[in-house]
């Protein structure tokens, strides 16, 4: 786990090495908050459009905003944990083309499983349907239970308009009350 | 298989009793061993003398112990202001009931500072910990006037108080990065009530300008918090409180706030200021995307 919140810092230091001082855990975690909100933002104007959920999601000018106040985040740090003006600039400009990657990565990857689970669920639900109309059109099977007749006779199906079918094909009229009669 | 190699030469005031070795300029030899066992051969560094090695001082227990007690103060302070969101308690209270705990800590703190510099920045930690707490009993109205006049000067304050204890002292890297920390969260605070102040004075709805709702608040208050804990844990157990009162002057530059703490927060500010205003002046085009 420790090492997975400090990816970017062994980076930074793999680049500049004593050069910066910075927090181990601060720029993973800023990078992971941008991805979060793309995630968010993006999920939530998918929603928005295709189902016409009134989601209460921020507007995209507030979520550039703290995507904005998230970079201030990394730009602080950077002038503060290195020891020349250089470094500083070169490693503002990396964690901010970071934070604006992360941000498009999570919005793309939102909209993708979104896409990814609305596909599953309408496949499911058109096979459901297939499956209901097949069904109906060559009669309901009997899910589970068990209807057997006094002579041992067992049924298994129902057809719509409420006939029974035997294992041999042979049809049965339901009188009501228990008892049937062969037609 | 290894070897030695003679890379560096340069100088460690060696804590020599003998008055008269203390001007002379003793090199210290640092030799790199090359391990060729396994993938990883990293360099290692060797003193020459196993005495040659600086001898960090032991803090006493007594120090120790206000320190831990100071460091707990601070958790409790921090862990408690991440859950005062949940507590139904008057935002006046909860602000009371950490700005004393805060008080408690730093004049533990101010008992065990190491130097004058550091002593007048818990001193002066005090002194805006009650003005905080006595603030907190006003609900101000956020306004241009109340940002630029109180609010703003105390974040200010704040990080004067953090980059006088770093500079008079010579704090371990470890402890450094987790204060400097400190500083970061509060130059944010400073620079995101100005986004409230530009959205305000430009007339825009508050939706447009903070993006906090119920998805995201939560664990970014968590997180931001967690780091908090350990910051202000760092900042009491560090070498700026550990006792041996050093009671000399020091050089006045480090009372200067001319310093790369405020010069962040100006670039800081200035760019995001900058980029909030362009974004806030293009809003139609962005909605319309």
């Amino acid at each position: 786990m420790k090492q997975k919140f400090s990816i970017l810092y062994n980076l930074e230091k793999k680049i500049w090495g004593e050069q910066t001082n910075p927090n181990k855990y601060l720029a993973t975690t800023t990078i992971i908050f941008s991805a979060v909100i793309g995630a968010l933002v993006s999920g939530c104007e998918y929603l928005n459009d295709l189902f016409n959920w009134h989601i209460n999601s921020p507007t995209l000018t507030a979520t550039f905003s703290l995507i904005i106040l998230i970079c201030g985040y990394n730009i602080a740090e950077s002038i503060i944990a290195t020891s020349t003006a250089k470094v500083a600039a070169l490693r503002a400009l990396m964690m901010t083309g970071f934070v604006i990657l992360a941000f498009i990565v999570g919005a793309v990857a939102s909209f993708i499983i979104l896409l990814i689970i609305t596909i599953i669920v309408v496949v499911f639900l058109v096979i459901t349907f297939i499956k209901i109309l097949l069904n109906e059109m060559t009669g309901t099977k009997m899910n589970g239970k068990k209807f057997i007749l006094s002579d041992g006779t067992i049924i298994k199906k129902r057809t719509p308009s409420g006939d029974l079918i035997d294992e041999t094909g042979g049809r049965w009229k339901d009188l009501g009350d228990g008892h049937v009669e062969k037609l | 298989m290894f070897f030695l190699l003679f890379i560096h030469i340069f100088d460690i005031d060696l804590n020599i009793e003998n008055e008269c070795l203390q001007d002379i300029q003793r090199p210290v030899f640092y030799f790199v061993k090359f391990s060729r066992i396994g993938a990883n051969c990293k360099p290692k560094l060797l003193f020459m003398e196993q005495n040659l090695q600086l001898q960090v001082e032991p803090i006493p227990k007594s120090i120790r112990v206000r320190q831990d007690i100071a460091a707990w103060l601070f958790v409790l302070s921090n862990a408690y202001m991440i859950i005062a969101a949940f507590i139904p308690m008057a935002p006046f209270v909860n602000n009371a009931i950490t700005s004393v705990i805060c008080i408690t800590g730093w004049s533990i703190l101010t008992t065990i500072a190491s130097n004058k510099a550091t002593r007048v920045a818990a001193l002066l930690s005090i002194l805006f910990s009650i003005a905080t707490c006595i603030r907190g009993m006003f609900q101000i109205p956020f306004t241009w006037v109340t940002t630029t006049m109180l609010i703003i000067p105390m974040n200010l304050i704040w990080i004067y108080i953090y980059s006088l204890i770093i500079q008079a002292n010579d704090i371990d890297n470890k402890d450094k990065v987790w204060i400097s920390l400190l500083v970061v969260f509060l130059i944010m605070n400073t620079t995101s009530d100005l986004n409230f102040m530009i959205g305000q004075s430009m007339d825009l709805d508050s939706s447009h300008v903070w993006a906090w709702n119920l998805f995201l608040v939560l664990p970014f208050h968590i997180i931001f918090g967690g780091i908090n804990i350990i910051a202000g844990y760092r900042l009491a157990k560090c070498s700026a409180f550990s006792g041996n009162y050093n009671p000399s002057h020091q050089p006045k530059e480090i009372y200067s706030p001319v310093n790369k703490y405020f010069a962040a927060l100006l670039i800081t500010t200035s760019i995001l200021c900058g980029l909030w205003v362009i974004l806030y002046s293009c809003i139609d085009f962005i909605e319309s995307i």
